[in-house]
């Protein structure tokens, strides 16, 4: 009789089975935690199902949060899969901003003819992509750097970035900074970009089918009326795309491979010719890009009025939410996109409490309680993974133990 | 009545199907130095770890002082009065000689009064064995010669009176080692017991009363060192084992394909690891590196494979020659037509976190058989790979199976596939058959063969002298970094390679 192990456990009690669990258990302490606060956990989750999974309205604030932690989750799962620890993508996030406001103020800004201003200018879109991406990746660059040449760990010199590009941030949009709109008065913020730069927006679409509707005199469908709020971007579709070529180059192309090489065993890639050093400041290079982007969906996504301007505030986070949804993700494209949709549905829970809680289901949460949230899903599917998967281990060797399983290892 | 320090009998420890320690059985005389000699892995530094309470043993006895005793904590070692100097030191760089002393026995949850008190003692026994060290002094400041007495003075410090010394002069010049000598006649006058465990058989008949002799987990001969010779315990150490049966033709040797001249390797802590190395390998011949193992075989081996970037001289392959001041990476070499099996398959032959097919191209992931411009071709790898796997009786022989799963035997066989199949013009090769069982043994010495027949030049490192002196047609010997000698295959026997091993033959560099 063979002990079964974690490695042995069929897939889908492996990527099904137990975060499911761990997840129950994450929310059933949080539920627990809401009624010792004195409220109604069973509220608080019917606010979840009908408010969140159940509108349209819900659902988009979710994408749009996920379509964030998908480009934070891959940028902390590509340094990973190089057995880097990359905890700068907040900062690099805030420097991809930079990058973009440079990008869309100082060199689109003036090219952009007036006649232009309120059409769609794809190409000054792409070009804003590819600045956040360069400006994420050079943030990224130097901690990569002192990493590879000079061995200074990449968790310290990242963490301290993540200070330095916030100070930076300020010092650029605060009054008579260089990127700062001079009519902010004291809000550090910058201009607003132009029009034709900001990213297509499922709301817009709908709201052009909604008035094109009302010129014929029909009424829009309710869901056509739900989704005119809708955030989501094109920006969306970019991290979905860069989910299949994070997969593509991972494990599909010779750079893929020697990441993972170097990740998973640097002595052995040395050994095969790979030059290690190098390896290792590309791959981190290309995590702070895509932190870089990120910032794409926050500031050229939104759609609010007071939106489409860089503000100190960064990520707000979602940079550091990544290592959460990489982590939860197991590094790979389909589990990360899993975890963003979870952990993207969990903020759009936290508005939904603070605009609909008290009012319509008696419930006096603060809309932060999802960070506690938050906190008991890492914690149950990160730090006491363990403990879940042994409980399953231990039920799987009573089930299945006792049958003859093949060996894994045969002797020569 | 003689009094015994030390008795262990019967003592057998294995580590899952490796057994270790074979029902061993040792008397150290009190207030005796007894020397354990044996080679690499030959079970040495197991026992010690158990009679320091490292390892519980399996089966069998510890007798201390002629009391019997549960060693089951470094703990309970110390307090029976067995003190250990480990290999490699064991001490806090930062700390102050004195610190390092008290570390562990503070006795105190204030420092100071003891702090005093310990310098007090420190002296007394720095005056009493004659072991000078000032105990203000830095460690990291402190030549290795220095820090090892540190070592013994913390030792004696929490009343040692056994004193257990693992290869104390692999570190220390010839003139440290002297006076290492020297303090440990010093601590026998005094009563102190001594157990020096090393491989370098003239510190055995410079110093020891008594020699005990291990070879594969066993205890082969105890003798009293005035009746015994170097040449004796040579034999013992090696032993005579039926050399396994390797069928070969004569070799037809052609022109020479890896030649070195003069190559040298400074490490990064700038200790010299190879010195003056020069040799030929002809095609067609298997010239085999003996040595114990840490004599600069590995260096050698990583320079030649450009794993590692030698300091002095050149190597020629084919017609290229690479000299120190430009050396090549290890895929520019590869790209010489040079392949390389290495020693140890876990650390660098393969990864184990990856499939076999992945790693049936490591190294040769980025040539045009396996990758495109951009993508790799992955299903001409796996249908490759499970030829390779078919070919090599690699088992089970699924290329889609973590290299993590097969038995080391069949790690080894992949590597072999992966380097073999190129069909090189030289062939590095570092310990085939380390953890190896003997159906495998077989199956490699017989592609080795096959690589030399086919006219390969063939240049092999290993510590298993049978395997050495079975393949190679001429070998030579290392020690501290050098070619010590030469010998050809059928004019070598175990007894004189040993000496050369152990640099004890006649004529040797000293």
């Amino acid at each position: 009789m063979s002990v079964i192990q974690e490695q042995d456990l069929p897939a889908w009690v492996r990527l099904g089975l137990v975060p499911f669990i761990q997840l129950v258990l994450a929310f059933t302490v949080a539920g627990l935690l809401i009624a010792a606060m004195g409220e109604d956990p069973i509220a608080a989750t019917r606010l979840y199902i009908e408010k969140v999974l159940g509108t349209s309205k819900g659902l988009s604030q979710t994408l749009f949060y996920a379509t964030t932690l998908i480009f934070t989750g891959l940028s902390v799962a590509l340094a990973f899969q190089a057995g880097m620890f990359n905890i700068g993508s907040e900062g690099q996030g805030m420097v991809g901003g930079i990058g973009i406001a440079i990008v869309a103020l100082w060199i689109l800004g003036p090219l952009i003819p007036d006649d232009w201003a309120r059409s769609s200018f794809w190409l000054g879109q792409i070009i804003l992509f590819l600045g956040a991406a360069l400006f994420g990746m050079l943030w990224a660059l130097i901690p990569a750097l002192l990493q590879a040449y000079r061995g200074s760990h990449l968790v310290i010199t990242t963490i301290m970035f993540n200070f330095i590009a916030g100070a930076l941030l300020l010092f650029l949009l605060k009054q008579g900074g260089w990127l700062a709109d001079p009519a902010a008065g004291g809000d550090p913020k910058s201009m607003r970009f132009e029009e034709s730069l900001w990213l297509h927006n499922l709301g817009d679409y709908f709201k052009a089918i909604a008035a094109d509707l009302q010129s014929t005199g029909e009424r829009p469908s309710k869901f056509q009326n739900a989704m005119k709020v809708s955030k989501v971007n094109s920006s969306f579709l970019v991290a979905i795309g860069l989910c299949v070529a994070f997969w593509l180059f991972i494990w599909r192309t010779k750079w893929g491979y020697a990441i993972r090489a170097i990740g998973a065993n640097p002595d052995a890639a040395h050994y095969a010719g790979i030059n290690v050093r190098r390896t290792m400041v590309i791959a981190v290079c290309l995590s702070g890009a895509l932190a870089g982007l990120a910032m794409t969906n926050s500031i050229l996504g939104s759609s609010s009025a007071s939106d489409h301007v860089l503000r100190d505030t960064g990520l707000n986070g979602l940079g550091f939410i990544g290592i959460a949804v990489a982590l939860m993700g197991r590094n790979h494209p389909v589990g990360i996109m899993l975890a963003a949709l979870l952990f993207g549905s969990l903020y759009a829970w936290g508005e939904a409490i603070q605009l609909q809680g008290r009012m319509f289901y008696k419930l006096d949460i603060d809309r932060e309680f999802i960070t506690a949230i938050q906190g008991l899903v890492v914690l149950f599917t990160g730090a006491l993974a363990f403990m879940v998967v042994q409980a399953v281990l231990v039920f799987a060797n009573l089930i299945w133990g006792r049958k003859a399983r093949p060996a894994t290892k045969v002797a020569a | 009545m003689t009094e015994y320090a030390i008795e262990l009998s019967g003592i057998t420890k294995a580590f899952g199907p490796v057994i270790a320690n074979k029902n061993v059985d040792l008397a150290v005389e009190k207030g005796s130095i007894h020397g354990i000699v044996g080679e690499n892995g030959a079970g040495k530094s197991t026992l010690m770890s158990i009679l320091y309470g490292f390892y519980t043993p399996d089966a069998g006895d510890v007798k201390v002082l002629g009391k019997a005793l549960q060693l089951n904590s470094s703990q309970a070692a110390i307090q029976a009065g067995i003190g250990m100097v480990h290999q490699h030191f064991m001490l806090v760089d930062t700390f102050t000689v004195l610190e390092n002393v008290i570390l562990g026995a503070e006795g105190g949850f204030a420092l100071a009064e003891p702090l005093a008190k310990a310098e007090e003692r420190l002296r007394t026994l720095s005056d009493q064995y004659n072991l000078s060290v000032d105990p203000h002094a830095l460690v990291s400041t402190l030549p290795v010669g220095v820090q090892q007495r540190v070592e013994i003075l913390k030792a004696l410090y929490r009343g040692a009176d056994i004193l257990i010394l693992d290869e104390p002069t692999g570190v220390l010049t010839p003139q440290e080692a002297d006076q290492l000598f020297e303090i440990m006649r010093n601590l026998k006058a005094q009563g102190v017991t001594l157990v020096l465990i090393t491989h370098k058989l003239r510190e055995i008949m410079d110093i020891t009363d008594h020699v005990s002799v291990m070879r594969l987990g066993e205890m082969v001969a105890h003798k009293p060192t005035n009746d015994t010779s170097p040449e004796d315990l040579a034999e013992l150490m090696v032993g005579r084992k039926v050399l396994l049966d390797i069928d070969k033709q004569p070799a037809a040797v052609g022109d020479v394909a890896l030649s070195v001249k003069d190559l040298g390797m400074i490490d990064d802590r700038g200790v010299t690891r190879l010195q003056n190395v020069s040799f030929d390998v002809r095609r067609g011949e298997i010239v085999g590196i003996a040595g114990v193992s840490g004599n600069g075989q590995s260096q050698l081996l990583s320079v030649l494979s450009g794993m590692i970037p030698p300091t002095h001289g050149e190597i020629r392959l084919g017609d290229r020659t690479i000299r120190s001041q430009a050396a090549l990476s290890p895929r520019e070499i590869r790209e010489l037509s040079v392949s390389h099996v290495p020693e140890d398959r876990q650390k660098l032959g393969l990864i184990t976190a990856f499939e076999a097919w992945e790693c049936s191209v490591l190294g040769y992931e980025t040539r045009t058989e396996n990758s495109g411009p951009i993508l790799m071709k992955n299903r001409s790898i796996k249908t490759a790979a499970q030829a390779m796997m078919d070919r090599f009786d690699v088992r089970p022989n699924n290329p889609r199976l973590g290299g993590a799963k097969f038995s080391g035997g069949n790690q080894q066989k992949l590597v072999l596939a992966r380097e073999l199949e190129k069909q090189p013009d030289v062939l590095l090769v570092g310990q085939p058959t380390r953890g190896v069982d003997i159906g495998a043994i077989e199956f490699i010495h017989r592609q080795l063969i096959a690589m030399r027949d086919a006219g390969k030049a063939v240049l092999l490192i290993s510590v298993e002298l049978d395997e050495i002196m079975g393949l190679a047609d001429r070998i030579l010997v290392m020690f501290d970094g050098q070619i010590v000698g030469e010998v050809d295959a059928d004019a070598a026997d175990e007894r004189t390679l040993g000496l050369m091993m152990a640099n004890a033959h006649e004529g040797s560099p000293a």
